[in-house]
């Protein structure tokens, strides 16, 4: 049907004729519908002007609230600064708050300026040249420059000698012994010199020498002369200095000489030769571990990172298994003593991460001192008191100290994390888990009070760790 | 220390892996301090979980590659500095990404560090150097460590096969063996000279050492398997690893660069490494019938033979005639330094004094026919005050 009528209307051409008249008619229909258009466009007028009015009454009433009115008004402003006084102390107070929490929440970071950076003068440390091998060095040198020397004086041309053979490595071929005073004099060269390459040949003589022949060890530094050494290059004691010292203000002046690296190379290999020498003290070792130990606060020295890790574990190690009971506690206590800001306990102690048993060990009862340490607790000396001290934590009341909190639980888990002790004891675990759990669902992730977020993280990622390492029980329950 | 067995270690699992690489999550984080306090938690999580505690469990390889990445990256030197420590721990303990790495780079790391020329390095930042250097020693170590394993296991069992996995040798073979060679050269020369121009934290001299250290444990396998083939004479199939001698190596690279071959004289460590070196060079530059006359056996030779070679003036004449004046020095030098290192003994010997003896005649020799060595180079000179020294205090 209906393609019979379009056919129809196909054969049907009428409406080509048509066209003209159709088009006219609407043009002039058209023109009438504008001129209606044009008073609908004054209605229209009228009517936004009705409501512009009204508008504008809701925004003045609106900028009472908002201080930054352009076309103020007479009669509101008496209304609007009583109002603006009001927001005002408003926003105060909130600031404030934020302030306050803000102040807290910026986690200080490590790091102790251990190095004054003001180096003493070094004592002047004379070659004798009474000694037979420098006599003969100086012949030899006489003979073979067939030039004739100016008459320089001895000890000049001696020293100049012998520090061009040492530099150059040759006391390494030499099959000549030196004698203790020549061993001395090269030590203090390789500590005090700002050569590199003399400081780094003497070095490895040194070390050469103790090695092969360890008996004949009165030059080695003993821990007084090696505290000398570092009052010499400008340590302090931690405590009298601040505790923020940034990366970046450090200038070359601040550091420590690099000779320290030499340093701490010699009294490894000295160390390592302990139980042949029997040169150091126990008393001495547990000194310089905890010299070594504090060492690995001080950014300047990061790039011995590596150097300080490797000559603590070997100092622990020279440790006779006797000494060891003894001074793997004391050594913890004094490095405990010493009064430091609590971040870098916390980096102290990680600075311990390591392969070996002993300074595993030193880490948990270090992490333990420490964990008692932080304030508001006494001794701590077992898992359950440690646990009874979370227990008395309640997430949810307002005074809670999140920063004691976080750190106290960063060291928990340091200190449980390398015992046993979870795994013997079910109670403890579960009662572990269940703080952690405390902390995880407890405290809301927008909680705006300081290091409440991060007590709530820690605890989310302790949980899944200790979950994963003592898997077994449902856990739910608890 | 045996990469052999470390197959089986059990990983720290897919579920804590998920949650340590959370902690590098920076989505939402904008200070840059706290993404690095971020990055600083994930080694710490990663150092607690792998190497502290009662029963540290190996890393996955994700997060193994994630602190990689870390020291890659270069953040800063604190990251740099603990990323490379955790990966030297990690190394040691389980097992090196020696075999991942190895596809990613192939010769890559050695071509770079060549590329970068010393003045582009100084221009660096202190820590990016730092970082770069931290990159390469721990690429060295693990490779170093691989050698270890590998030469530890071929020692004990002698057969060549077991090295066929061993990085370093698969490295030096074939037609690369020897740009590649020249390249390690250059780069400990750049390196030494660095080191010695700026105070730069010792780094790079420990880098140059390290780079000797694998040419010398490659020449190390060379002399074993020497004295095994020696050893076993039914032995006829050629390796095709060894077809190329790496001491033949060393006389190609230092053929038309005797002023890297002085350099490296200089500042190499190891004594039997240097000795062969210059005994090879020494042999190639001399006529052939002087020495059949005082060489015994070419292949063992000794610095008391290399000193007679020049103990007339005749033949003094002849060696000095094919060979450079400032180079026979430092030869010279650096063999009577490198034999008298390489003694065990530590007192004045009957051969020592022989030595001695004959490192003076030498020069004398020398200083009769050239006027050239009237001014000697500074090893030489070094080298025969030490002698002089020993001579008088042993009468």
């Amino acid at each position: 049907m209906v393609s019979a009528d379009f056919d129809a209307m196909m054969e049907d051409d009428s409406w080509l004729q048509d066209s003209p008249t159709r088009l006219s008619e609407p043009v002039s229909k058209h023109l009438k519908k504008r001129s209606k258009a044009c008073n609908i466009d004054e209605l229209l007028k009228d009517h936004y002007k009705d409501k512009n009015r009204s508008l504008d009454r809701e925004a003045k009433r609106f900028k009472t609230f908002v201080s930054d009115s352009e076309d103020s008004e007479d009669e509101e402003v008496q209304q609007k600064t009583h109002k603006e006084v009001q927001f005002e102390k408003l926003v105060e107070t909130c600031e404030k708050q934020v302030h306050a929490g803000g102040a807290t929440l910026e986690v200080p970071r490590w790091g102790e300026r251990l190095f004054s950076g003001q180096m003493c003068k070094e004592s002047p440390m004379p070659l004798k040249v009474d000694n037979p091998v420098v006599q003969a060095l100086v012949t030899s040198k006489r003979q073979c420059s067939y030039e004739s020397t100016e008459p320089e004086k001895e000890e000049q041309f001696a020293e100049s000698l012998v520090e061009e053979l040492l530099a150059t490595g040759w006391f390494l071929s030499f099959k000549v012994k030196l004698d203790n005073d020549m061993l001395s004099w090269m030590f203090h060269r390789m500590v005090f010199t700002n050569d590199n390459t003399l400081e780094k040949a003497a070095c490895d003589f040194l070390c050469h020498t103790l090695e092969i022949d360890f008996l004949n060890c009165s030059w080695i530094p003993s821990y007084k002369t090696i505290s000398g050494i570092f009052e010499a290059y400008g340590y302090a004691r931690p405590q009298t200095l601040d505790y923020h010292t940034s990366e970046g203000s450090l200038n070359s002046q601040e550091r420590p000489p690099h000779n320290l690296g030499s340093l701490l190379r010699l009294l490894m290999t000295s160390m390592k030769q302990r139980h042949l020498h029997k040169f150091h003290t126990r008393e001495d070792v547990e000194d310089i571990a905890v010299l070594i130990a504090s060492l690995s606060l001080d950014r300047s020295l990061l790039c011995f990172g590596v150097l300080i890790k490797e000559s603590l574990e070997i100092i622990l190690n020279s440790l006779t298994q006797d000494e060891w009971h003894i001074s793997c506690e004391r050594i913890a206590t004094c490095m405990a003593m010493v009064d430091r800001h609590v971040v870098n306990c916390l980096k102290l102690t990680r600075a311990l991460h390591s392969r070996e048993d002993r300074m595993k060990r030193l880490q948990s009862v270090l992490a333990l001192h420490f964990f008692a340490k932080i304030p508001g607790e006494k001794e701590v000396s077992g898992v359950w008191e440690m646990l009874s001290v979370f227990r008395k934590t309640d997430v949810k009341r307002t005074v809670v100290d999140f920063g004691n909190l976080y750190y106290q639980m960063c060291m928990a888990d340091i200190w449980l994390w390398s015992n046993t002790v979870l795994a013997l004891d079910k109670g403890a675990l579960e009662a572990w888990l269940h703080f952690l759990k405390s902390c995880s669902f407890q405290i809301s992730s927008t909680d705006w009070r300081p290091y409440a977020t991060k007590v709530r993280n820690q605890a989310s990622y302790l949980l899944q760790v200790y979950q994963c390492h003592y898997p077994g029980d449902d856990y739910e329950e608890t | 220390m045996s990469v052999l067995v470390v197959e089986d270690q059990p990983d720290i699992g897919q579920v804590l892996e998920d949650n340590v690489l959370a902690l590098l999550d920076t989505v939402g984080v904008k200070n840059a301090e706290d993404i690095e306090d971020d990055k600083m938690s994930f080694i710490e999580a990663v150092y607690a979980l792998c190497i502290a505690g009662s029963q540290p469990k190996a890393p996955t390889r994700n997060v193994h590659e994630a602190v990689f990445h870390l020291l890659e990256g270069n953040h800063s030197s604190v990251l740099n500095m603990a990323s490379y420590s955790l990966l030297i721990d990690i190394a040691e303990d389980f097992v090196s990404l020696l075999n991942d790495l190895q596809e990613a780079f192939g010769q890559k790391p050695w071509a770079q560090s060549t590329e970068m020329g010393s003045i582009e390095m100084e221009k660096c930042l202190s820590h990016k150097v730092t970082g770069l250097i931290l990159k390469f020693q721990y690429l060295f170590k693990i490779v170093e460590h691989d050698f270890q394993c590998w030469f530890q296991a071929y020692k004990v069992i002698k057969k060549d096969e077991i090295m066929s996995d061993c990085y370093l040798l698969r490295l030096f073979q074939g037609s690369n063996a020897k740009p590649l060679l020249e390249s390690v050269f250059n780069l400990i020369a750049l390196l030494s000279t660095l080191w010695k121009g700026e105070d730069k934290s010792l780094s790079f001299q420990e880098l140059s050492l390290s780079l000797q250290a694998l040419v010398e444990m490659r020449l190390l396998y060379d002399l074993e398997s020497k004295q095994l083939v020696h050893a076993s004479p039914r032995k006829t199939r050629v390796d095709p690893s060894r077809s190329l001698n790496f001491m033949e190596l060393f006389t190609i690279a230092f053929q038309f660069n005797k002023e890297l071959l002085k350099t490296l004289l200089q500042v190499m460590e190891d004594s039997e490494c240097k000795l062969k070196i210059i005994f090879a060079n020494f042999l190639k530059d001399i006529p052939k019938p002087l020495a059949a006359e005082r060489i015994s056996d070419p292949n063992n030779m000794t610095t008391q033979e290399l000193l007679d070679c020049l103990k007339d003036v005749n033949s003094a004449r002849i060696v000095h005639r094919v060979s450079d004046c400032d180079v026979l020095q430092v030869f010279l030098a650096s063999a009577f330094k490198a034999d008298l290192r390489h003694t065990k003994s530590h007192h004045m010997e009957q051969a020592t004094i022989e030595l001695c003896k004959a490192l003076k005649t030498a020069f004398q020799n020398l200083q009769s026919i050239s006027k050239e060595f009237n001014d000697l180079h500074p090893a030489a000179r070094q080298a025969l005050v030490t002698a002089e020294t020993m001579l008088a205090l042993a009468t």
